[in-house]
């Protein structure tokens, strides 16, 4: 079986070839792809590229909707805070 | 330069149109935001050495597209975001932006499935069956250890039967609708045996399984820190009203739950097309005369995105568009046109008694509107507890604009398309309305995420 690595919130991790990468998360049993602005973790819902639920930040791009897109080596895939702080006080 | 004509969605409306409109030499661009064509039912497996054989049907038609590659031109992972006046659709492929301006457009966007609001179903573990489904067919990977399927309609059986052949645990299927009317089928489906002995496999192999199949119980509740645990589930009434007071708790901790599915109706709104509200076929449609034109001169609307009727429908549906644009854009003589046109209208006339007869008994019944409570969520994307939106109604705002800009139900990524049909649902219960007159979505493009730099670099000026 072939495997391809990449990054899951700054982790190096291996999932088999062909996976999107909503189908890595649930093969790697690591499903939380964002939170909402009241805390909540997400994950897949539709599967299909509807409800947004399973967006996350891919190679520095935000709201990537990650069942409709395939893992590919070296990819950087963070998940996104609904909840974080917009501007911090410098 | 953008082909003469464009079609939005390459499943089986989506292809057939293409196929159909390409025997008569009409160049055609299918865009689909998909990995490859196919749309949900015919999904191409991913994984090399995972998920199930394909579809064979699916195949025969991604065959088929190939081999005409000169005449249609496919756009993968290419999703469709705007449609401005005068069919100048606004596409995204790869981080760019375009602008296609055919001169025909058929809409074949496809269904998505209907979830209403209840406690506990934004837990991670509680995805629709279609969202299972394209876990295990396409990539071999199992929503969870232990699996309940739950809602209704037939494709609940048919996802429970793929879990079950790939090795899934299914601890039960739970079907709102009573076990009566589906025995009567048969008499209804007389004309179509095929499609009546697929339900009759789907049952034979749950049983030998050992999966249970209840009917006439809902998932009143799911629960869980941080990931589903449980769910809770209750006998109901006629109207599928939930008795609590007999709700019984199950441990699983991937729930695919959906009780049948609603067109996908953005990009026909965004056209300018009227929509008309037939729930039977699934909540609002686009209005089609019997072409399958719609209201706006030269656009086209075809498949379950036009009122959920199944493949095989969608796959005749199809071809009619597709034939249809070719007369329009001359390449099609009206006599060749009404011989072509024959076939298809009585091939779609037999399919209907079944499809009807399915819908009668799985359409969602009046008691999902019982669910919620006060905590809810009712608005994934934004997170908007059903408290919210009832006093929002209850201070007089019952439609989609007013919710939205009262609570920010719907203002999310997905615009409504996950939540409204939904909501519009608990509006109307709230109101003692039909959900109709709460009316549908309304979407404002880009309808998919597209970066304030693609837009700029793309210099479309609707």
């Amino acid at each position: 079986m072939e495997h391809v690595e990449f990054q899951l919130n700054g982790e190096a991790v291996r999932c088999p070839s062909g996976l999107t990468i909503a189908g890595a998360l649930f093969h790697l049993r690591r499903t939380t792809t964002r939170t909402t602005r009241r805390g909540a973790p997400r994950t897949l819902f539709c599967g299909m590229g509807v409800c947004c639920e399973c967006v996350m930040e891919v190679d520095g791009r935000a709201s990537v909707r990650t069942c409709m897109t395939l893992v590919r080596p070296g990819m950087r895939v963070d998940a996104q805070r609904g909840d974080a702080e917009l501007f911090e006080a410098s | 330069m953008t082909r003469p004509l464009l079609i939005v969605g390459g499943g089986p409306a989506g292809m057939s149109a293409a196929l159909a409109a390409a025997e008569h030499g009409v160049r055609s661009s299918v865009v689909d935001e998909g990995l490859d064509l196919g749309g949900q039912i015919y999904r191409k497996p991913t994984r090399p050495d995972g998920g199930a054989p394909p579809h064979r049907r699916g195949e025969q038609l991604r065959a088929r597209v190939a081999a005409l590659a000169e005449r249609i031109e496919v756009k993968r992972s290419t999703a469709a975001w705007g449609i401005f006046e005068g069919k100048r659709v606004a596409i995204s492929q790869d981080g760019a932006s375009e602008l296609l301006e055919p001169q025909a457009l058929v809409l074949s966007p496809g269904a998505l499935e209907f979830v209403p609001p209840f406690p506990g179903a934004t837990l991670p573990g509680v995805m629709t069956p279609g969202a299972g489904q394209i876990l295990v067919k396409t990539m071999g990977i199992s929503p969870g250890a232990r699996v309940v399927v739950a809602g209704s309609g037939p494709f609940l059986l048919a996802v429970a039967c793929q879990l079950v052949a790939s090795g899934v645990h299914v601890a039960a299927v739970l079907e709102a609708s009573p076990r009566a009317p589906w025995l009567a089928l048969p008499l209804a489906g007389f004309r179509t045996p095929g499609l009546l002995l697929d339900g009759i496999r789907y049952l034979a192999r749950l049983r030998l399984a050992g999966v249970r199949v209840l009917h006439s119980r809902i998932v009143v509740a799911a629960h869980g820190d941080g990931a589903l645990r449980e769910i809770e589930h209750a006998p109901v009434d006629a109207d599928w009203n939930p008795d609590r007071t007999r709700a019984v708790r199950m441990e699983c901790d991937a729930l695919l739950v959906g009780f049948g599915f609603v067109p996908r109706v953005q990009l026909a709104q965004m056209a300018g097309c009227r929509l008309e509200w037939r729930p039977e076929v699934g909540g609002w449609t686009p209005v089609r005369d019997e072409n399958l034109a719609t209201t706006v001169d030269g656009v086209y609307a075809a498949g379950d995105g036009a009122g959920v009727a199944g493949a095989l429908v969608a796959e005749s549906e199809g071809r009619l568009a597709g034939l249809a644009a070719a007369h329009r854009l001359g390449a099609l003589d009206a006599a060749r046109f009404a011989a072509l046109r024959a076939p298809i209208v009585a091939r779609l006339r037999r399919l209907a008694p079944l499809r009807r007869a399915l819908d009668a008994i799985s359409l969602p019944r009046p008691g999902l509107a019982q669910l919620v409570d006060d905590a809810t969520t009712v608005c994934r994307c934004e997170d908007v507890a059903w408290r919210d939106v009832r006093e929002a109604v209850r201070a007089g705002c019952t439609t989609y604009r007013s919710l939205k800009v009262a609570t920010r139900v719907g203002m999310g990524a997905c615009q409504g398309c996950s939540c409204w049909p939904g909501v519009a649902r608990l509006v109307a219960a709230e109101t003692k309305g039909s959900p109709e007159s709460a009316g549908p979505a309304s979407p404002r493009p880009p309808v998919r995420p597209v970066t304030l730099g693609e837009l700029a670099e793309s210099r479309i000026a609707p």
